[in-house]
């Protein structure tokens, strides 16, 4: 199963997404790789209508996110009814697939706790 | 005489008329989709012939199809086939054709928009859904397209089933179908109009006007081609 | 740097290039910015902007192909890439080369033919601009991008679907005075919004964007010739200078933005654009912004600062970006109905602004214009440029 990693900065513990050669806050460069997972607050999203060929859905739902640790990321919103300031949980599955390649990412789910 | 014209002349069934409905599009422009008279087909095919001449996205294969459906229709050559126009102010803005295969099944042909940029394509073909579905009263259109783009757009927009067992009019390949349930479900987002149309525009569009050839190409094609002095 | 001069300008019709490649649609309009400029110097730099070449037309090394078509040898050539903001990145170079003093002239055109696709692949096309693993692969385009940065701004300064509309509806209505306008159609409050067919007439593309709110897909070109001082007094044509211009970046993936609702790279460039020239947002008479997405026209004229934070909505309300209004934007059509050959964009807007600020904007002519504005907005505003351009004497 694919993971979606955060880079954690090995001079200062700051956490970023997606990767960067500098840690923006104090500037090394060396990273340990740690799972981008949890939970998440809904910060911005949309349903998009026009999508590419790799795409049959109608629409998909296309969210950002920021996790507890502060980091944001952008995924597939499994809601039906998406709200601002909503809690979401994250989970990584099949996001496109173009022939025969299938790409994995960020799902995100109303959170029950 | 009248007996081989018998033969060769397929039985009419009376197909309940389609009610005229106006539209306002994005231009505030008023469109009013009604059914066209047999005897107006003649005024339909010079701007149909014209449109067989522009290869984009299959415009040429359209026309020419729709061509000979429509004037299939008028020299009693083809079974239950109907017509809906759009015109603006009477001026025809686009067709779409199809016909009623059996009481419970009906079969879309062609959709053709001559003003492009305004969605008339997509109101058009709604209305002629509606005309099976609501009108007709049948449980299924089956539909096909020439163009992969047209084609697509549609499967997605409405989620068309596939029928592999039935090959279309239209060339023989495998038939889609919309299903009144189908339908029901698109219906708010895809279906739109008012009825009764106001009488002024009920007068207006008594009589179809066609679109000048070098017009009607220039609207259609939007080549930038146009702009060389 | 030495002072830089556009002395020619041209363009063709954006719209459908049929059996034009893209090289045909680069020559016309370089042609026609060659024969308005009429001189009588070489032409010694080619800057070709362009995206979609290699992608979309199996080309490369276009900036060279564009010199042997227009039998330019020896002069020197590039292309230059820079997504949607390709255009005033051609335009930014070419003013380098001559300013610096390495040639006296510079031929910047910017063109695009992406109709020979799908609007899917179009669509594709365009979002390779997104963060590859972060936002790409997601299915993220280029509106989908637009529609979650309009959700939050729209929610934090009161904007509505009819302010969104506002821009369509003024700029579709600019476009009937250009003729080289890929849209020539009015559109209406009530058709795009109020009445119950907008369901159709205006689809969402991405909420909250509908169709009308993002500008339609085009092929075209637009080209202007850049010379020194001396040149361009020798020429006997209106002195227009490029005045001051302004480049700045931000992060790639939008959700790393420090704030969601800024477009901190417009400001930025805008800034740095008016350090350069010595003038201020209050001292522009027309401008040009790029309204890809009709909340991008609103959310620039702020960070550009020709409006305060939050009231651009307001300003366009009380008709001030309008073509009689205080500051008008977008009198071209903007991207919204001019169009947006992406490669071709950035350059089509310095060539309005020139001809605003010679006098040859034909029906579109605003009274005596001396200084104008340009934003060209890269990626989703990770690379934006902006120019400001003055008439002389």
């Amino acid at each position: 199963m694919a993971e979606v990693n955060a880079y954690v900065c090995k001079g200062c513990g700051a956490v970023a997404y997606p990767e960067h050669r500098c840690c923006r806050a104090c500037g090394k460069t060396r990273f340990d790789l740690v799972p981008l997972e949890g939970k998440a607050t809904l910060l911005t999203f949309t349903r998009v209508y026009n999508l590419s060929l790799a795409f049959e859905e109608r629409y998909i739902t296309l969210g950002i996110v920021e996790f507890e640790s502060g980091v944001r990321a952008l995924g597939r919103l499994a809601v039906d009814e998406p709200e601002i300031g909503m809690k979401l949980s994250s989970h990584v599955a099949p996001v496109r697939t173009e022939g025969y390649e299938t790409y994995e990412g960020l799902w995100f789910s109303r959170s029950s706790g | 005489m009248a007996q081989l014209e018998e033969i060769l002349r397929p039985p009419e069934k009376d197909l309940p008329p389609y009610p005229a409905k106006c539209i306002v599009l994005a231009s505030g422009e008023k469109m009013v989709i009604r059914q066209a008279r047999r005897d107006e087909v003649p005024i339909l095919l010079p701007d149909v012939a014209a449109l067989t001449k522009v290869e984009r996205d299959y415009y040429d294969i359209v026309a020419a199809r729709a061509y000979a459906e429509l004037l299939g229709w008028l020299r009693y050559r083809v079974r239950d086939e109907y017509c809906l126009v759009g015109l603006i102010d009477g001026v025809l803005c686009g067709l779409v054709n199809g016909r009623s295969l059996s009481a419970k099944v009906g079969v879309s042909f062609h959709t053709i928009a001559m003003r492009r940029g305004l969605r008339v394509g997509a109101h058009l073909f709604a209305a002629k859904m509606e005309y099976h579905i609501e009108h007709l009263n049948q449980q299924e259109v089956y539909i096909v397209a020439e163009s992969p783009i047209g084609f697509r757009r549609w499967m997605i927009e409405y989620g068309l089933e596939k029928r592999p067992q039935v090959h279309h009019e239209l060339g023989g390949v495998m038939s889609w179908s919309l299903t009144r349930d189908l339908y029901f479900e698109s219906r708010d987002r895809l279906v739109v109009g008012e009825r009764p149309v106001p009488q002024d525009l009920v007068e207006k569009a008594k009589t179809i006007l066609p679109v000048p050839e070098d017009q009607l190409i220039k609207q259609v094609t939007g080549r930038i081609r146009q702009a060389e002095s | 740097m030495r002072d830089v001069y556009i002395i020619g300008a041209g363009m063709t019709k954006f719209g459908r290039a049929g059996d034009w490649t893209l090289i045909d649609v680069l020559e016309y309009a370089a042609a026609q910015a060659l024969k308005d400029a009429d001189l009588k110097d070489d032409i010694e730099s080619v800057f070709v902007a362009n995206m979609g070449a290699g992608l979309l037309n199996h080309l490369s090394g276009v900036g060279s192909a564009m010199v042997d078509r227009l039998c330019l040898w020896p002069a020197t050539a590039e292309t230059v890439e820079n997504g949607p903001a390709s255009g005033g990145s051609a335009v930014k170079v070419g003013t380098m080369a001559v300013g610096s003093g390495a040639v006296d002239t510079a031929l910047v055109i910017g063109g695009e033919v992406m109709r020979s696709v799908t609007g899917w692949e179009a669509t594709d096309f365009v979002a390779t601009l997104s963060h590859p693993e972060a936002e790409y692969i997601y299915g993220v385009t280029l509106p989908s991008l637009a529609g979650m940065f309009a959700r939050l701004y729209m929610d934090k300064y009161g904007i509505t679907p009819e302010h969104l509309a506002m821009v369509a509806i003024k700029n579709h209505q600019n476009a009937m005075k250009n003729p080289n306008a890929h849209i020539q159609q009015t559109v209406s409050m009530e058709g795009l919004l109020h009445r119950p067919e907008a369901v159709v007439n205006n689809p969402y593309v991405a909420e909250p964007l509908r169709m009308f709110d993002c500008c339609p897909v085009s092929d075209g070109a637009a080209a202007v010739i850049l010379c020194t001082k001396e040149i361009a007094e020798k020429s006997g044509k209106p002195m227009v200078r490029v005045a001051g211009f302004g480049q700045a970046t931000d992060t790639h993936a939008v959700h790393e933005r420090k704030d969601p609702t800024e477009l901190t790279a417009v400001r930025l460039a805008a800034e740095r654009a008016f350090g350069m020239a010595g003038r201020k947002p209050a001292d522009v008479d027309v401008a040009e912004l790029h309204d890809a997405f009709t909340i991008l026209e609103i959310a620039e004229s702020e960070e550009a600062g020709f409006f305060d934070k939050g009231t651009g909505h307001i300003a366009l309300e009380n008709g001030e970006t309008r073509p009689d209004g205080r500051l008008p934007i977008n009198v071209s059509g903007g991207l919204k109905a001019r169009g947006h050959p992406v490669g071709a964009t950035g350059v089509a807007q310095v060539v309005e602004i020139a001809w605003q600020l010679a006098g040859k904007a034909g029906e579109r002519q605003l009274d005596d214009p001396r200084v104008g504005f340009t934003c060209n907005f890269g990626g989703f505003g990770n690379n934006v440029l902006c120019f400001v351009f003055e008439r002389e004497g």
